[in-house]
């Protein structure tokens, strides 16, 4: 049987941690599928628990002018009932499992879990996110594209507790979420995609896309992102140069086969959905 | 691991597992069999239970996280006037054929009734999205919604 710590403080929960040999339970519903509990963060079986969900700290949402911050212990339902949460990261929460999961998984475990076909995570990449980090040690702060390193593998030490996510506020004028599964809820993601824009005076003013379950870890380029920036929304009507473009993510993008889907379906499907949304964004 | 809780309304207290899954404590230690395990895995709420009032599925749910929770199964729910009317209105509508969904599908439903602040205005996306976590394979569904309906105009006042 394992020991189970359930503090009430993050200052409590990070000394638990300092001593090793503990892995940290979220809202479990990674953990506790299958007959064994297995923890994707920790390798090994460890031989304490840290279960986190009564510390208030963690579940705690503020913002001001300029960002949102949102607790690790937030369910998922919670942040979806929150219109201070931006809409994509909602219509996207919305998208994951059903109701009775989402009131357990908590946007910190979604973070940590890293999977490539995480609903949340594609949306935190579009929106330039940062991951606040504790341990005993202090705090740090890692933009997510880093923080997440690979499937199941982020910056986390065993020392380590994601506290929050700071995340910028912007408006776009302009908004796409898809997300693939064989079914409405419940389903686990195929391939997805988010995009978001600002047209000003008939310019892109910004412009960012990024994918889901189309390899080891979320697909954002900046640099193709910068091809579009400040072009003439008309450029958009080219033909040739939409398919420049998509040669351009074509090149990023190396999805696997696997049990819900295979790499040429999520390759096809994933530049598909570009397509669409560069051809809306083309039409005004 | 010392777990204290109040489940139907009655305080409890085991020694047991802290990983154990409320599924397995509700149905192997306790003895209330209301709650189903269909898949455990989380995908298809035959397991759901309300806890501190929120449905959750059982089977994902350690046992841990239940200390000085309150838990609401098909047993308690029963008991009282809302359950007995929505339990009514499944069976009016015919919502009910083999059973196995049923004591999730009762406890999602009622979820949808309680934390609505004006029941006559409930939408059928927003039944069907309450729903969305409990299979059934034997209904097609359509009965089920119907039942919430029933439930708002027989149980009036209740909700």
């Amino acid at each position: 049987m394992v020991i189970a710590y359930r503090p009430e403080t993050t200052a409590q929960a990070v000394e638990y941690l300092a001593r090793g040999d503990v892995a940290i339970f979220a809202g479990g519903t990674d953990i506790m599928v299958g007959d064994k509990p297995v923890c994707r963060s920790f390798k090994g079986e460890p031989s304490a628990m840290l279960f986190i969900d009564a510390i208030d700290e963690l579940k705690t949402l503020s913002d001001n002018s300029k960002t949102i911050t949102v607790g690790a212990g937030l369910s998922l339902t919670e942040l979806e009932n929150d219109h201070r949460v931006p809409k994509l990261l909602r219509d996207s929460i919305l998208q994951v499992a059903a109701p009775g999961v989402r009131n357990c998984a908590t946007m910190g475990g979604n973070v940590c879990n890293a999977s490539p076909a995480a609903d949340t995570l594609p949306i935190l990449y579009l929106l330039d996110t940062q991951v606040v980090v504790s341990s005993v040690n202090g705090k740090i702060t890692f933009p997510i594209e880093q923080f997440i390193k690979g499937p199941g593998i982020t910056q986390l030490t065993s020392s380590d507790l994601l506290t929050q996510l700071v995340i910028p506020k912007t408006e776009f004028s302009h908004t796409f979420y898809r997300k693939v599964g064989t079914r409405c809820a419940n389903a686990l993601t195929k391939v997805s995609i988010v995009g978001a824009a600002n047209i000003q005076n008939g310019l892109l003013s910004d412009w960012r896309v990024a994918f889901g379950a189309v390899g080891p870890t979320v697909v954002r380029d900046q640099q193709i992102e910068s091809l579009l920036i400040g072009k003439p929304v008309a450029w958009l009507k080219q033909h040739h140069n939409i398919q420049s473009i998509i040669e351009a993510y074509k090149a990023k993008i190396s999805p696997l086969s696997d049990q819900r889907s295979t790499a040429t379906y999520r390759l096809r499907t994933s530049l598909k959905l570009l397509e669409k949304w560069l051809t809306e964004l083309s039409d005004g | 691991m010392k777990i204290d809780f109040t489940l139907n309304g009655q305080a409890r207290s085991l020694n047991v597992d802290p990983l154990q899954p409320l599924l397995t404590t509700l149905r192997d230690v306790i003895g209330l069999k209301a709650t189903k395990e269909g898949c455990g895995e989380g995908e298809c709420g035959a397991c759901s239970a309300i806890v501190n009032g929120k449905l959750v599925n059982t089977c994902l749910f350690p046992i841990a996280q239940v200390d000085g929770a309150q838990v609401l199964t098909l047993e308690g729910l029963r008991e009282t006037p809302r359950g007995r009317c929505l339990i009514d209105a499944l069976l009016t509508a015919k919502g009910v054929q083999c059973g196995f969904c049923t004591p999730g599908m009762v406890l999602a439903l009622y979820q949808v009734l309680v934390n609505s602040p004006d029941v006559t205005q409930i939408t059928e996306h927003e039944i069907r999205v309450g729903i969305s976590g409990n299979l059934c394979r034997c209904t097609g569904y359509g009965m089920i919604v119907d039942a919430v309906n029933i439930a708002i105009e027989q149980g009036e006042g209740l909700w």
